[in-house]
């Protein structure tokens, strides 16, 4: 089994199983069209401590099976695994996603965007701001505005 | 007869003298009307502000530039503060298809809670919500025995 460098944007090398590695779609690309490489595969947009938590879910994942169907993937839970590893901060979890998203793994993609979706579920607006620190731009007026164009989707 | 001939040439060509100067004049007119609305056009976009965020790097080549100039670029400055909490916002760091991805996840419910949180999700809740009244994980609405389908029968 033949190894492959990966470079974060850091500085940092890490050395891993070529089959690890490809679990992400664009370094399988990559390395198909340079062929054997001794060289490290630069990663300009994942620093050091997202690339290492990235690879230890490649490396977990290595045998999983390829899911092509989009439904079947968006529809499964995650699984108690996943959940423990997404148990991060918010900075590194959507580093995580936005990492996932530039490497091309999409299950990956698919634990992080569904942990998200988690957070929201069931929330309130003002329920969402806190848990995100977003700070509220519309006037009073606005949101009740908004609120009664979408009330239709409300669950009541 | 040949004197009315020559007066009308000599109107003609007066007339088409006037028409063409007319004519030259309101294509010069439209050209440097057209130059300085692109002008007012650049200047007002918001892509002044990515022109002067990247002033450090050729900051050597524009020290000659005017007080004016100098108070735009203290003016996008206090823009990009003002902007500067809500991009260290994680959440606010996904890049619009990423975020929609993450919402395709929401039922109907959640998304009528996300469209009112600020004015960034609103803008980009607002057209999932709408898209399709059947969202792909809804779970399907029972079609229960209270109204059995004809097919079934």
């Amino acid at each position: 089994m033949s190894n492959v460098r990966l470079l974060s944007s850091d500085n940092e090398e890490f050395v891993v199983q070529k089959e690890v590695a490809e679990r992400s779609v664009l370094i399988k690309n990559m390395l198909e069209d340079v062929g054997e490489t001794d060289s490290a595969i630069p990663l300009p947009n994942v620093t050091a401590k997202v690339l290492k938590k990235v690879i230890e879910w490649c490396d977990h994942h290595s045998s999983d099976p390829v899911t092509t169907d989009e439904t079947e993937r968006r529809t499964t839970d995650i699984d108690e695994w996943d959940q423990k590893f997404m148990e991060v901060d918010q900075e590194t979890l959507f580093d995580i996603i936005l990492a996932a998203n530039y490497l091309d793994i999409k299950p990956l993609l698919d634990v992080g965007c569904k942990t998200v979706a988690n957070m929201i579920k069931g929330k309130t607006a003002e329920e969402i701001r806190k848990i995100f620190n977003i700070v509220n731009d519309f006037t009073p007026e606005e949101e009740a505005q908004i609120r009664k164009e979408n009330e239709w989707a409300e669950d009541r | 007869m040949a004197a009315s001939r020559n007066e009308d040439s000599l109107i003609y060509h007066i007339i088409s003298f006037l028409v063409i100067w007319v004519d030259y004049v309101a294509r010069i007119y439209l050209r440097v009307k057209a130059t300085f609305d692109a002008v007012l056009y650049i200047a007002q976009s918001p892509t002044q502000q990515k022109y002067y965020s990247r002033r450090p790097y050729h900051q050597h080549q524009q020290r000659k530039q005017s007080n004016a100039d100098l108070h735009i670029s203290s003016d996008s400055i206090h823009i990009s503060q003002k902007f500067i909490p809500s991009s260290t916002i994680p959440i606010q760091s996904l890049p619009t298809e990423v975020f929609q991805l993450v919402l395709l996840n929401g039922t109907k419910n959640d998304l009528f809670h996300c469209t009112m949180v600020c004015q960034r999700w609103h803008r980009l809740v607002t057209p999932l919500l709408w898209k399709d009244p059947s969202l792909p994980l809804l779970p399907l609405p029972v079609v229960g025995n209270a109204h059995p389908s004809p097919v079934s029968h």
